[in-house]
């Protein structure tokens, strides 16, 4: 427990060496935000509201989204994929420790660093903002909503394992660090909320893994979920996180063992 | 003695896949024995030299032996266990040093990286601290210690390097090119310090080297090997008697031109300055010596054995795989 949270404090504390970048990652997010809440807001006053969340929620759907934008499995641990090509990876497997869990620590601090920095920066610019503008937490969903953004930020750090562990197959992690975060941000809810979806599709996506990254927690934040839903919805979180955490330690285990350090 | 590490047949097999001919021709894989049946004892205490050409099988060795790569068969047997099987138990007790290879972390100071490798380890906390201050002060690092990685030369990363993987007080450490591309001072510090380490805590080293000054400095024993086989387990003396045997003369003459006596070839000339070769089984010193002061008009003289380097360069001509 010890070595799985100072690896996890090492990575954020390399997270943090970004700071500058972090902050002009917030400024866009904060633009995007805005057009994408226009957007809605001439879609709601146009158009005939197909799907289950009302304006108010879509537009608190666009803020959470947007500050927990950078918690999605957008790549595999880079500095791994750069082990596996130099064969720094060597050292990786002198260390007394199981690999997956040395990999996941990071990958949760990969996560959850940029979210420390944008999401109460992003929260905060939009509980201030006028009107129509403004997101509108459900309050009292609040416990179960931060319990299920942590399981998000954890189902999400499993799925970033396992693309790390796909690399050990791979010459190079760019490939499915490019092809697989496109299609899973449109599957968790992260380029169109879930709820604006024709209901069989949304049905279905939110049983996917992806939808309980960010889908998930957003709902209970929003208040689209009554308590007893929510509580569905984490319990679905959990189902997945065992799932792909188990599948992690399976794909990193046999990556592991075929791993044939090259070179030297 | 009982021996600290016993390698029995160790094999290696690798595949590389082939580019293949045309889009619709089958993948072909060709197989690379990278090790071929090697077995040999180390005995606790012990500084042994592994050399070889690039690609004779070292580095697949030293990646065996530290619990990485599993072997296509053949047993090794390490303190007591097979590093493959109980890799995670077994790297407790060694330190590996690439000189590659950098296992500091790039971004962070030098401390940082100390200070995660005792949780990796689990290490007591005071224990650590001493170990820690013992090496920086005898590695002279003190100063870096605040200084991240990236910024450090290569003289200063590799004395860091070397610390890191001794915080853990193994008690075998592999070292796997551990001087290359140093300065001459930061070579000589850290072959005082192997040697030190050697001594006073009787780790057992075994070293993977280009370098035949490390060789010399450092190993009694050494292991040969070549195309994943192994060559020969014995003294330098041993190695210069495969390579040939051979001698060096180095002597001043005043004629340019004079005839040699068989079993001697003339390698070199530079003015005054010759360096004949000759084999001391078909011909004596003496004779030789006694030759050039009747035929060239000899000043000064010395003999020697060829250095290590030329030794080895003998030795790989022999085994065919220069440049492989």
């Amino acid at each position: 427990m010890r070595a799985f949270l100072a690896l996890a404090r090492t990575a954020l504390r390399q997270q943090m060496q970004y700071r500058s970048a972090a902050l002009a990652g917030v400024a866009t997010q904060l633009a995007f935000g805005f057009l994408y809440a226009s957007v809605y807001q001439a879609f709601y006053a146009g158009g005939s509201g197909q799907g289950d969340l009302t304006l108010a929620q879509t537009v608190g759907y666009v803020w959470l989204s947007q500050g927990t934008y950078r918690m999605m499995p957008w790549s595999g641990l880079r500095d791994i994929d750069a082990m596996m090509r130099d064969g720094r990876i060597a050292f990786e497997l002198v260390r007394p420790r199981d690999l997956f869990s040395m990999w996941y620590g990071r990958a949760m601090s990969l996560r959850t660093a940029p979210l420390l920095i944008n999401l109460p920066l992003v929260l905060l610019a939009a509980l201030l903002l006028p009107g129509d503008f403004r997101l509108r937490l459900a309050l009292p969903m609040l416990p179960l909503g931060a319990l299920s953004l942590l399981l998000g930020m954890l189902v999400s750090a499993a799925m970033t394992t396992i693309l790390t562990g796909t690399y050990f197959w791979t010459v190079s992690g760019q490939g499915i660090n490019r092809f697989l975060p496109m299609i899973g941000s449109f599957l968790a809810g992260n380029i169109l909320p879930l709820g604006l979806l024709p209901a069989g599709l949304r049905e279905a996506l939110r049983l996917l893994p992806f939808a309980s990254m960010l889908d998930a927690p957003l709902r209970i934040l929003i208040g689209a979920v009554d308590v007893g839903a929510a509580l569905q919805v984490v319990g679905l979180q959990l189902f997945w996180l065992v799932v792909l955490a188990a599948l992690g330690r399976a794909v990193v285990g046999a990556g592991a063992r075929k791993c044939m350090v090259q070179g030297g | 003695m009982q021996e600290i590490i016993r390698v029995q047949d160790l094999c290696v097999r690798f595949f590389v896949r082939k580019r293949r001919s045309s889009l619709f021709a089958p993948r072909e894989k060709a197989a690379v024995d990278a090790l071929r049946g090697v077995s040999f004892s180390i005995a606790p205490g012990e500084i042994v030299g592994y050399l070889g050409p690039n690609g004779a099988g070292k580095s697949t060795t030293v990646k065996c032996l530290s619990g990485i790569l599993t072997p296509t068969s053949g047993t090794a047997d390490v303190l007591g266990r097979v590093p493959w099987r109980e890799r995670v138990r077994h790297v407790r007790e060694i330190g590996v040093v690439f000189g590659q290879r950098t296992q500091l972390w790039w971004d962070l100071p030098v401390q940082d990286s100390f200070d995660l490798l005792r949780d990796l380890y689990d290490l007591d906390a005071r224990a650590y601290a001493q170990t820690r201050d013992r090496l920086v002060a005898r590695m002279d690092i003190g100063d870096l210690l605040r200084t991240p990685v990236r910024q450090l030369s290569l003289g200063q990363r590799m004395r860091c390097d070397l610390v890191a993987s001794l915080l853990h007080r193994p008690r075998i450490l592999f070292l796997d090119e551990p001087t290359i591309g140093l300065d001459a001072v930061s070579k000589l510090s850290l072959r005082a310090f192997i040697r030190d380490l050697n001594r006073e805590q009787g780790v057992t080293v075994l070293l993977t080297t280009h370098d035949m000054d490390d060789v010399e400095a450092l190993c009694r024993r050494v292991l040969l090997i070549g195309r994943g086989r192994l060559l020969l387990d014995g003294s330098l003396d041993d190695l210069r008697r495969l390579a040939g045997g051979k001698r060096v003369c180095r002597a001043q003459v005043r004629k340019a031109e004079f005839p040699l006596p068989p079993g001697a070839a003339l390698r070199s000339r530079r003015g005054e300055e010759v360096e004949i070769e000759f084999d001391p089984e078909r011909l004596a010193a003496d004779q030789l010596v006694l030759h050039l002061a009747k035929t060239a008009g000899l000043r000064d003289v010395q003999i020697q054995p060829p250095s290590l380097d030329e030794t080895m360069a003998a030795l790989y001509r022999q085994m065919g795989e220069v440049g492989a």
